[in-house]
């Protein structure tokens, strides 16, 4: 008898205990929450914030009124966020877009992300955060981007993992729009950078283009421009010494990727016997070979292996594709050209940048320490004065399915 | 301690695991990064076989005195005075070791995963848990031990495999490049992420067979050393030797880069955030546990268990003394570097030679082939 009394009042404790202490502080029902999918962040730009994007444009700005010149207005800070609501199917109370954009102004991204807690009704969230836009004018601005990179990469609940892109123009415009295909802009961007099909863009996740930036001095980003109703990310943006450098072509972006052994299932045009022939790219394998010669000068020697398809020819019974010597025409081809495209990169980057965005650096400081102890300290001159030697060798595998 | 139950060789590996890994291993690959750069698993290494050496001394010099714990031994070796105020010493050292295990848990949880709960009830909550397991006996914690560190241990080597292809092992290169200097200094700060094996110097008597002491925590710190150097191998792997050194907690960030594909979560820190509470709790309650152990014998009270709860206090107290997170790491290595080596290193070295020069070792000796004969 008395045990079970001693039973029940242990286990009365016990639930009292329980329920009084197991309150959370941090408990957030999944309802109050606002999940930011994209972030875009833009330099404030007095008198040049008029100009919005077509739909939700009445929604944005602070408080309907333009934001004046102030010091303490440097950035403009845009989210956008899914309609919770909709995508659950709760029907008539909640509106019937699929997302909001929200765009503010503030003196960093921090206040400007408290600006938003005056406005919004949730939670801010950033832990689905997909991609993050950079604008044009923040890239330019060297202060700006260390300070909004070092808040970005400070910031726990952004991922490593996520999106970088830079906007050319205003990255908030990018958030803004209602793209054709997919609603959500965050993962709309997201969906493109998975893709892999394409070389024509350097996808770099935040953790990779922070790296980039402390180990070689720069990184390339890739370039989003904003249409209508689509975005076309493509080409890149070169950033050094902490701020912009130069705006790349989509062909020179892909041959540095060549150069850094990845690079997506890209098509490389070739003129064989005058007709255009578009082979497809399917494995690329990069080595390194580095070296001093006689002289004491530094060699690098980087070999491409490709493997591929050819896609298409002509239509014509007499010229077939099953031909070995045509074949090995191609191949030749291909390798002119990317060794071509592959020099031209390298070159702009040892004279006009100077900037080994490749790690070359490093890869000698891993395989060749020898070599690395005399360069460590000018790296940058000893980059630009390398003689590089770059080759091609393309095997082509299939044709497709007709001769 | 005839009435505490005795301990098996594995509980004592179980406790020695969980004691040891605790808050040094989110802080290991950066410091061990800064310094010896790509060799810095080597030191990691390096450091644990020290670790291994000193703790066979430690078990050479608990079978010397059989039944004894170093608070009684060590009067008996440097005349009681001394052995006292050492006692006092090893007490301090483990209260301090609770409250910065308390506060370095209370940080990393506050950043990671309950930035709105106060520092206080998330160190509270800690130490009062802690508590509960520290006013139990030996053979307790040997049983949580064993249940808990399969817990932490497996899941979070398994949560690293999709992780596989963001790492470039290339990183780890180029190989023994650092200056031997370098390393040496370097030497000093990674040894002290294997204190807590110096807990030996208690429980090795509450053993069920104190012989297998030195086997036991060979096999320990050796799975230890294996889970430091797949920690930062890891972790230089996937950030690369500059990066790794702007991370305050890498063994976390790691976790954070990981994304199990398709999975409905998909970002496991949560998780391992999770599996890490339990190492934490597992390293604070032995080190609890020890201080009122120490304090118990010190005071020669027959039953001491409920010092825990006062302790506990002081604890918290301590535990909130450092202003922010840059100090708490600054006075976590000057507390490694005063008292850590001279507790976990040098003092029970120290011990074992004067015990040996004052021939108490044959003594020793004998009473463990009697013990060996008694059991065989």
């Amino acid at each position: 008898m008395k045990s079970k009394l001693k039973r029940a009042v242990s286990l009365v404790l016990a639930a009292g205990v329980m329920l009084s202490t197991a309150g959370c502080w941090d408990r957030i029902e999944i309802n109050e929450r606002i999940f930011v999918l994209g972030l875009a962040i833009d330099k404030f730009e007095p008198g040049k914030d008029v100009q919005a994007g077509e739909d939700g444009a009445e929604q944005q700005e602070e408080g309907s009124k333009q934001p004046e010149e102030s010091p303490r207005n440097r950035l403009v800070v845009s989210i956008v966020f899914p309609n919770v609501g909709l995508l659950k199917g709760e029907g008539a109370i909640v509106s019937e877009d699929a997302k909001f954009a929200v765009s503010t102004v503030g003196p960093n991204i921090f206040e400007a992300v408290r600006q938003f807690n005056t406005r919004l009704n949730g939670n801010i969230f950033f832990g689905h955060v997909k991609a993050i836009l950079l604008g044009e004018a923040l890239v330019k601005d060297e202060e700006l981007l260390m300070e909004v990179l070092d808040g970005l990469e400070r910031e726990q609940e952004i991922s490593r993992n996520v999106d970088v892109a830079v906007v050319k123009g205003k990255a908030k415009d990018a958030l803004f729009i209602k793209p054709l295909v997919e609603p959500i802009v965050g993962t709309y961007i997201e969906k493109i950078f998975r893709q892999r099909k394409t070389g024509r863009f350097y996808p770099k996740n935040f953790g990779k283009v922070v790296t980039s930036i402390r180990e070689t001095g720069g990184a390339v980003l890739p370039r989003l421009v904003v249409g209508e109703k689509e975005y076309n990310i493509a080409g890149g943006c070169l950033v050094k010494d902490r701020k912009f450098r130069a705006w790349l072509g989509e062909l020179e972006v892909r041959a540095i990727q060549w150069l850094e052994n990845m690079a997506g299932e890209d098509v490389i045009s070739v003129n064989v016997n005058g007709v255009s022939v578009p082979f497809e790219l399917t494995e690329l394998k990069r080595r390194k070979e580095i070296w001093r010669d006689d002289a004491g000068d530094v060699n690098l020697h980087i070999i491409l292996e490709c493997e591929g398809n050819i896609e298409g020819y002509i239509l014509a019974v007499d010229q077939d594709l099953m031909n070995e010597a045509f074949i090995q025409q191609v191949e030749r081809a291909v390798e002119r050209e990317m060794v071509a495209q592959c020099t031209g990169v390298m070159d702009k980057f040892q004279n006009e940048f100077q900037l080994d965005v490749w790690g070359i650096g490093n890869h000698i400081r891993k395989f060749r320490p020898e070599i690395w102890e005399d360069v460590k300290d000018n790296w940058q001159e000893a980059f630009t004065e390398l003689s590089v030697d770059i080759s091609a060798c393309v095997k082509v595998r299939r044709v497709g399915v007709i001769k | 301690m005839n009435d505490q139950e005795k301990i098996t060789s594995n509980q004592l590996m179980a406790i020695m695991l969980s004691t040891i890994i605790g808050i040094g291993i989110l802080t290991l690959p950066r410091t061990v990064t800064e310094a010896a750069g790509p060799d810095g698993w080597m030191l990691v290494l390096a450091g644990g076989v020290v670790a291994i050496i000193l703790s066979v001394v430690i078990s050479r010099l608990g079978l010397m005195f059989p039944g004894k714990t170093v608070v009684e031994y060590s009067g008996d070796i440097i005349t009681k005075p001394l052995g006292f105020i050492f006692s006092l010493g090893f007490f301090t050292y483990y209260v301090l070791f609770c409250a910065f295990e308390a506060r370095v848990f209370a940080e990393v949880t506050k950043q990671f995963l309950l930035d709105r709960t106060p520092s206080e009830a998330i160190i509270i909550t800690m130490l009062l848990g802690a508590a509960y397991l520290a006013r139990q006996d030996i053979a307790t914690v040997g049983r949580v031990g064993e249940m808990l560190v399969p817990v932490f241990i497996l899941p979070s080597i398994l949560f690293l495999l999709p992780g596989i292809p963001e790492m470039d092992l290339t990183n780890l290169l180029p190989f023994m490049r650092t200056s031997p200097g370098k390393l040496l200094t370097g030497f000093g700060t990674i040894v002290t992420s294997y204190l807590g094996f110096e807990a030996l110097l208690l429980f090795q008597p509450f053993m069920a067979r104190p012989r297998d002491a030195a086997k036991a925590m060979t096999v320990a710190l050796s799975a230890i050393i294996l889970i430091y150097v797949l920690a930062v191998v890891t972790a230089v792997a996937m950030f690369g030797v500059v990066e790794i050194q702007q991370l305050i907690w890498p063994t976390f960030s790691v976790y954070r880069v990981i994304e199990i594909p398709g999975a409905f979560i998909e970002n496991i820190h949560g998780v391992v955030m999770a599996l890490w509470v339990v190492a934490v709790y597992t390293t604070l309650a032995v080190f609890f546990f020890a201080a009122v152990t120490i304090l118990g014998r010190i005071l020669a009270l027959k039953e001491y268990s409920f010092t825990a709860l006062p302790l506990a206090l002081l604890i918290y107290f301590l535990a909130l003394v450092p202003n922010n997170v840059s100090q708490v790491y600054n006075y976590l290595d000057a507390f490694s570097l005063y008292l850590g080596i001279p507790f976990g290193f040098v003092l029970p070295a120290v011990l074992y030679i004067i015990a040996r020069v004052r021939g108490m070792g044959k003594e020793g000796g004998n009473g463990r082939e009697k013990q060996a004969k008694k059991s065989g």
